[in-house]
């Protein structure tokens, strides 16, 4: 038994992954993956810092896809405080739904560049990120930021788009189709791409479940499940859109579920745009006030009587909140815990490359490691959901 | 639909109490008998938990950590939360990896970050840090030298 490393640097790892496999020959026996490279304390630092200060590093906790990343602890926020509370205007619940979905689109594509890249097709990398590009100078308009993207804030957004946005997004969305016929011409029925993925990692429907698998993982082993029509947010309910599956549970499988996801995804925003109605983006906080007390001011010589600017910050009442929603990865939740200050007491971020990683002991059993290769890119792991 | 999971669960176990918040359902049970009640949640056909998708523990000083287990079903559609204490000076719990293999590295990123030990668990070691780490980064006690305390904020 020889025991081989891949990684912490390597190029196909997706991010700083460490893996020990023992091989028999050429034939894993086990994988032990050690992670933990780029673990940044992001929950531990959200714990010392305001309600509206931890976007900023939620975007880090999955950088690939840092608008649905930013906006799950959005959402979760938002759920702690009750409905007449905090209203969030319906342009910026279009708006959320179209940048999740070009957010979807960017990181499937990402996912396929790479993807192709290992598999050792250049060309295909290139042309998925030709497209990407497109998606990500729309970020830059919107935003400023192209991966570590701060856009979705607590109660909407600080800024609109920007003018002529909407016809830009509208004209690169209308060719997406064409060139994602390019790109499948070149992949999908290439002999090379079929003979190292048919039949290669092959997950069936218990072990997904059982390992807590979500997203198109899941969906490519036939479980027709997907967060976007159980619990919707937003205008979701009334978006006419398709659930990609398949049933084979393979690389080639994940690989065609992500293809077809990322149609569906442009059939999404170009109906949010036709449907996206005018006023505001930020919705009216519920902040409180914070009075400084006396002997606060007396400590450091200030006269109590001179009030020297009352923040006021959003302090939720004591509660518990997990809001899940369907990332580009699965599922993407925050598990906030709040006690009535205006810190937020626990916080949790729930990322489906932490229940990837966990099963790809159990998926890459029995497979020889260039194998390994292709099964670890299908998978969409990427470092920083894992270790946040 | 809460109402089924409610008397699925007293109805083998009198012990649980329940409450709800914006998480949803939340059944209280004690931190003893922790896996039969995960067990009889998997394995119910009322309750039919076949998908463990978050499993998360919050520190509160000076007494206990709370361990919180979201559980779904696929067949039913409904989700709950499990909740329980752990004493904060010894924590302890049985391992719930034998019921959802997903439960592996949850209770290993656990044990790495609150120092709960999970008895029965094939392989706890730590997650994250370093194998020669000393203390439990998410504790609210965690004392650290190189952490560089924020400057005063005019505020309580």
């Amino acid at each position: 038994m020889m025991i081989v490393n891949i990684g912490p640097q390597h190029p196909s790892t997706h991010g700083v992954m460490h893996f020990r496999l023992h091989l028999d020959g050429e034939i894993i026996r086990r994988v032990d993956p050690e992670v933990g490279y780029l673990h940044r304390s992001i929950e531990k630092i959200s714990e010392r810092r305001l309600y509206e200060q931890v976007p900023v590093y939620c975007d880090r906790v999955d950088y690939t896809c840092a608008m649905t990343a930013v906006l799950g602890y959005v959402l979760s926020v938002e759920s702690l405080f009750e409905k007449y509370e905090l209203e969030v205007p319906p342009r910026a619940w279009y708006i959320r739904v179209i940048v999740t979905e070009l957010q979807r689109l960017a990181n499937h594509l990402l996912w396929l560049g790479t993807f192709a890249l290992e598999l050792g097709s250049f060309t295909g990398y290139m042309y998925a990120f030709r497209e990407r590009e497109k998606i990500l100078d729309l970020f830059e308009s919107v935003a400023g930021e192209r991966i570590t993207i701060n856009y979705p804030c607590i109660g909407g957004f600080q800024q609109d788009l920007p003018e002529g946005w909407v016809e830009l997004c509208r004209k690169i969305l209308s060719e997406y189709p064409r060139y994602l016929d390019e790109i499948e011409d070149l992949l999908t029925l290439n002999p090379i791409l079929i003979a190292r993925c048919k039949g290669i990692g092959v997950l069936n429907r218990q072990t997904a479940i059982a390992y807590g698998i979500t997203g198109p993982n899941l969906r490519a082993t036939g479980v027709k499940f997907d967060l976007r029509r159980e619990e919707p947010w937003g205008p979701y309910p009334e978006l006419d859109f398709d659930i990609p599956t398949r049933e084979e549970g393979d690389v080639y499988a994940r690989y065609l579920v992500r293809l077809a996801e990322t149609r569906q995804s442009c059939r999404i925003v170009l109906q949010c745009l036709d449907k996206l109605p005018e006023g505001p983006v930020l919705a009216k906080l519920p902040l409180k006030k914070r009075d400084i007390s006396s002997e606060f001011l007396k400590e450091r010589g200030i006269d109590a009587h001179i009030r020297t600017g009352i923040p006021r910050r959003l302090c939720p009442s004591p509660n518990e909140t997990y809001r899940r929603m369907e990332g580009p990865r699965g599922e993407y939740g925050v598990f906030i815990i709040s006690d009535g200050s205006d810190k937020p007491y626990r916080v949790r971020y729930r990322d489906n490359s932490f229940s990837s990683m966990s099963a790809i002991g159990a998926i890459s059993k029995g497979h020889k490691l260039a194998d390994f290769i292709a099964i670890f890119a299908s998978l969409d792991i990427v470092a920083p959901g894992l270790d946040r | 639909m809460s109402e089924v999971i409610r008397q699925a669960l007293l109805d083998r176990f009198p012990g649980v109490t329940f409450y709800e918040k914006a998480i949803g359902l939340v059944a209280v049970v004690p931190s003893d008998n922790f896996r039969d009640i995960a067990e009889f949640c998997r394995d119910d056909e009322r309750l039919a938990c076949d998908f463990l998708h978050n499993y998360a523990a919050a520190d509160f000083p000076p007494d206990r950590m709370e361990v919180f287990v979201m559980l779904y079903s696929y067949r039913h559609g409904h989700k709950f939360t499990l909740k329980t204490s752990v004493d904060r000076a010894e924590p302890k719990l049985h391992s719930l990896s034998a019921v959802w293999p997903a439960a592996d590295w949850y209770e290993r990123e656990m044990f790495d970050l609150f120092g709960i030990v999970f008895a029965g668990h094939p392989d706890l070691r730590r997650l994250f840090c370093p194998d020669y780490w000393v203390g439990y980064p998410l504790r609210k006690d965690y004392q650290d030298l190189r952490i560089v305390p924020l400057p005063e904020v005019m505020s309580e």
